[in-house]
């Protein structure tokens, strides 16, 4: 069994990979299943726009029923708007989970009702997250939560399921797992374009392989072929590949 | 055969593997049998020539597997006296260039001097698109992105001479060329696993070759991609090693 835990994905290929083209890939490489959310990463993410991104996850929840898991997009600046798109998606469309971007940091008081709903629902929170090294890369997110920020976070909600995206999505990884060390109950996906060698071996070293979950995030080879290839046990692989996840599935209260 | 590898040690960052017993550890585990090798401490010694020194030390009983790759740094006084070395008493065959390492322009007179000495030498010339994802990239790293605009003229300053292109985006010269150039297959990736296959349909098989940047990160994506996506065995086994076959001195390998 594997379960893609960060992926994306829209009905018709409008704002994110076509739902058909992140099956054919799963089919190609032997993923089960993918969690997929349509995120609005630039301009303005208006309620209009987020619940039309969220339609689109939720029609290829519809066509894939037993290989898409949907999670729920919001931009948290519009507070009830908000929370009213995480019950529509979640309690009454069976989507597994929250999606945050980089419209805020994970630890901003406007996180808070969100985080506080998800903790009630027992459902994941995934969020966008990195360290960019240079100056003019971080003005172009200057709102990217590091790990440090989620450590923040999960001081205030210990029980919140906070997943931090992609160590290898773009930035000093190494850094992103000195952050993540003082923060126990946070989940770390292992998507990324960046592969570097030792990668996953030291987020098995330095957090322990149960707080890490299998991702692609559209990189199918390099989010297999680095579990794959990575120095680990094989029931550490497992728990990687799928397992972990499912224990936050089976947390669900709703 | 493999056309990207590397052994020593990276200053910017750790890596579990830096020597050539270690690569030939991944090689036999992947079924590789000849793998172009240069040797990263080359890319910041004041004398890069040394590293080409250590990298025939280091290979010295393995030359039936791995093929030595020479780093010539052209502002550093006596580097003809280094490449003819490297060329007539080290025996290797391939230059790899790294410009923002070695303090030069691509598109420089001194760069293009020193790839035609290279040709006349008989050597045949690498380019690496990237070392480093530059959102991660250390303060000190002097590495950049390859400007593909930049690269595209410095191709069309050798039109009548192929380049290996390692590392590289994206098919930067037309098929018309006289001599098309050969690119590893590394960054020809995601889409959820389509691109590469979408890619070798839109380019043809003969542009491409195996490459998996072993020992600096994960060589096993690159594998995985290959061996997913669905490839006549004839495009196949060109990617894997005829079309670098094609493309080097004969006696490189015998």
């Amino acid at each position: 069994m594997i379960i893609d835990c960060h992926g994306h994905c829209s009905i018709d290929g409008s704002c994110w990979p076509s739902v058909d083209d992140v099956i054919a890939g799963m089919d190609l490489y032997g993923i089960d299943q993918t969690c997929c959310s349509a995120p609005v990463t630039s301009g303005e993410a208006s309620p209009a726009i987020f619940q039309q991104y969220n339609d689109l996850v939720l029609a290829s929840m519809t066509k894939y029923p037993s290989r898409i898991l949907g999670y729920c997009f919001v931009n948290p600046g519009y507070g009830i708007a908000a929370l009213e798109e995480m019950e529509r998606c979640i309690l009454k469309n069976g989507m597994i989970g929250l999606k945050l971007y980089h419209q805020y940091k994970i630890d901003e008081p406007v996180q808070f009702p969100l985080i506080e709903r998800c903790v009630e629902w027992g459902v994941p929170i995934l969020m966008h997250a990195g360290y960019l090294t240079t100056q003019e890369l971080r003005e172009r997110q200057p709102r990217l939560s590091t790990a440090m920020d989620f450590a923040q976070a999960a001081k205030r909600f210990p029980e919140a399921m906070l997943i931090c995206a992609h160590i290898g999505g773009g930035g000093d990884w190494e850094r992103q797992i000195k952050g993540l060390r003082m923060a126990p109950s946070v989940y770390l996906d292992t998507s990324g374009s960046v592969i570097d060698a030792g990668m996953i071996e030291r987020c098995v070293r330095d957090l322990g392989a149960d707080r890490l979950l299998f991702a692609c995030d559209g990189s199918v080879e390099r989010g297999l072929g680095k579990i794959l290839e990575a120095h680990i046990t094989p029931r550490q692989r497992r728990g990687i590949l799928a397992e972990h996840f499912q224990k936050i599935l089976e947390r669900r209260q709703v | 055969m493999d056309v990207d590898a590397w052994i020593g040690h990276w200053p910017f960052q750790s890596l579990p593997c830096r020597q050539a017993k270690d690569l030939l550890r991944k090689m036999d585990h992947y079924d590789i049998d000849k793998a172009m090798v240069g040797n990263l401490n080359g890319c910041l010694y004041k004398d890069v020539h040394e590293s080409n020194h250590e990298l025939m030390v280091q290979i010295k009983g393995k030359r039936d597997r791995l093929l030595p790759c020479a780093l010539i740094d052209p502002n550093y006084d006596g580097w003809r006296e280094d490449l003819r070395q490297c060329r007539e008493e080290f025996g290797m065959s391939i230059l790899r260039l790294l410009p923002d390492y070695h303090g030069y322009d691509l598109e420089s007179d001194l760069s293009k001097e020193l790839v035609n000495h290279a040709h006349e030498l008989g050597f045949r010339v690498a380019l690496v698109g990237r070392m480093v994802d530059p959102r991660g990239r250390h303060r000190l790293d002097p590495g950049r992105e390859s400007n593909l605009g930049n690269v595209a003229s410095f191709l069309d300053s050798f039109p009548d001479h192929s380049f290996l292109m390692l590392n590289f985006p994206s098919i930067l010269d037309r098929n018309d060329r006289s001599a098309p150039c050969l690119y590893d297959i590394p960054r020809f990736v995601g889409e959820n696993g389509l691109r590469l296959g979408r890619e070798i349909r839109r380019w043809g098989a003969s542009r491409f070759c195996l490459g998996t940047t072993f020992l600096l990160r994960y060589g096993m994506p690159s594998l995985l991609a290959l061996e997913r996506c669905e490839l006549d065995p004839r495009d196949r086994e060109a990617i894997e090693w005829r079309n670098v076959e094609r493309f080097l001195p004969k006696e490189a390998c015998s």
